[in-house]
C-alpha cells in the first residue's frame, strides 16, 4: 500500500464504487481495466464487498433497549430532583464535585458524633444514649444517601466498574466506628 | 426538549444499537454502551446542533464502546480475532452465510478500519458525518477506509467460490 501508483489507483476503485467519479473519470477507469486483468478483478471485488454490506441485516434495538431509551427523561429527571433539589440543595460550594461535597456532608455528624463519644461522660444518662442513638441513625441515613450520590457520580465519571469497591469501602471506613461502639454497648 | 428527545430515540436507536453490536460482541454490554450514550445525549441535549444530532449520537456510542474494550484483558480480543481468521464460509456458500461471514470479519478489523467501515459501508452515513464521529479528519477518513476495504476484499476473494 506504500507505493503511490497502488494507492492511487486505490483511490479511484473506491471512488468509482462511491459513484464519486464523474463519467470522464469512469469510462477511463474502466477502459484501463479492460488492458489489466488484475485492475478489472479489484473494481469487481469492490462491487461485490459494496454489494454484500449493502445487504448486510440491520438488527433492530431489541425491545428492552426500547424501553430503556424511553426511560431516560423520567428516570434523569427523578435523578436530578434526588440530588439537586433536596437535602442537599443550596449546600454545594460553586466548583465543588457533587459526591465530594455530600462524602463531606456525610462526615459531618458521623464526627460529631465521634468526638461527643469521645469527650463525653464516661457513664452517660440514658436520656443521652437515647439522643445518641437518634444521631447515629441520623448520620447513617445522611450516609446512606451521600453513598447513593457518591456512586451515580463516580460512575459518571469514571464507569461503573470503580463505583462499587469505592463506596462501600468508604462507607464501612466511616461505619466502623459505630459498629466497634455498638458492639461494646451490647 | 422530550417530545424532541424520543425523535431522536426513534430515529437513532437502531443505528447505535447496530453500531454497539458489531462493537461489542457481549449483547449485554452493548445494550449498556447504548444506555449510556443516550443518556449523555439526554444531558447535553441543551448544548447540541439538532442537525448534528446523529454524528455526536454515533460519536459517543463509539467512544463509549472503545472505552468498553479497553477496559476488557486483551486476550478476549485475540481470541474473537481468531475466530474470524478460521470461519469463511465453505465454498459454494449461501449469500446469508457470506453476510455472516462479512459480519465476523469486519468484526476482526482493528480500530478504526472497523468504525469506519460499519459507519460508512454497512450504516451508510456521509463521509463527512464518519469523519465527525470518528473524530478524524476527511482524507483521514477516506485512507484508512480504503486500507479496510481492500483487506475485506482480499479476505472476501480467498474465501469466495
Amino acid at each position: 500500500m506504500n507505493d503511490p501508483t497502488m494507492n492511487e489507483l486505490e483511490n479511484r476503485i473506491n471512488a468509482l464504487v462511491d459513484g464519486e467519479l464523474n463519467e470522464a473519470q469512469a469510462a477511463e477507469l474502466k477502459a484501463e481495466a479492460e488492458q489489466d486483468p488484475a485492475l478489472a478483478t479489484a473494481i469487481i471485488e469492490a462491487y461485490q464487498l459494496r454489494q454484500l454490506m449493502n445487504d448486510l441485516p440491520v438488527e433492530p434495538a431489541p425491545a428492552s433497549l426500547r424501553r430503556k431509551l424511553k426511560a431516560i427523561p423520567r428516570e434523569q429527571k427523578a435523578l436530578s430532583r434526588d440530588a439537586g433539589s433536596g437535602w442537599l440543595a443550596g449546600l454545594l460550594p460553586g466548583g465543588m464535585p457533587r459526591w465530594g461535597a455530600a462524602m463531606g456532608l456525610a462526615a459531618v455528624p458521623l464526627a460529631v458524633a465521634l468526638v461527643v463519644t469521645q469527650l463525653g461522660p464516661k457513664h452517660p444518662t440514658p436520656a443521652e444514649i437515647a439522643q445518641a442513638e437518634h444521631d447515629l441513625v441520623v448520620a447513617m441515613a445522611y450516609l446512606q444517601k451521600a453513598t447513593r450520590v457518591t456512586e451515580r457520580e463516580i460512575e459518571n465519571s469514571i464507569g461503573q466498574g470503580f463505583a462499587r469497591p469505592v463506596t462501600e469501602e468508604t462507607a464501612r471506613a466511616l461505619a466502623a466506628p459505630f459498629e466497634s461502639e455498638k458492639e461494646q454497648d451490647a | 426538549m422530550s417530545r424532541e428527545y424520543q425523535q431522536w430515540v426513534r430515529e437513532h436507536q437502531d443505528r447505535a444499537w447496530s453500531l454497539a453490536r458489531y462493537l461489542l460482541k457481549d449483547a449485554a454490554e452493548a445494550e449498556d454502551a447504548v444506555q449510556d450514550a443516550f443518556i449523555k445525549l439526554w444531558d447535553h441535549r441543551d448544548n447540541i446542533d439538532p442537525e448534528r444530532v446523529k454524528p455526536w449520537l454515533m460519536k459517543v456510542t463509539r467512544n463509549t464502546c472503545l472505552d468498553r474494550l479497553r477496559r476488557r484483558k486483551p486476550e478476549v480480543e485475540v481470541a474473537d480475532e481468531q475466530v474470524v481468521e478460521h470461519h469463511g464460509p465453505a465454498a459454494g456458500a449461501e449469500r446469508g452465510e457470506l453476510g455472516r461471514w462479512l459480519q465476523r470479519a469486519i468484526r476482526g478489523l482493528k480500530e478504526p478500519y472497523r468504525s469506519l467501515v460499519i459507519l460508512r459501508d454497512v450504516q451508510q452515513h456521509s463521509y463527512e458525518e464518519v469523519a465527525n464521529a470518528t473524530e478524524l479528519s476527511l482524507s483521514q477518513v477516506k485512507v484508512y477506509l480504503h486500507r479496510a476495504r481492500k483487506q475485506l476484499r482480499e479476505q472476501l476473494a480467498e474465501v469466495r467460490p
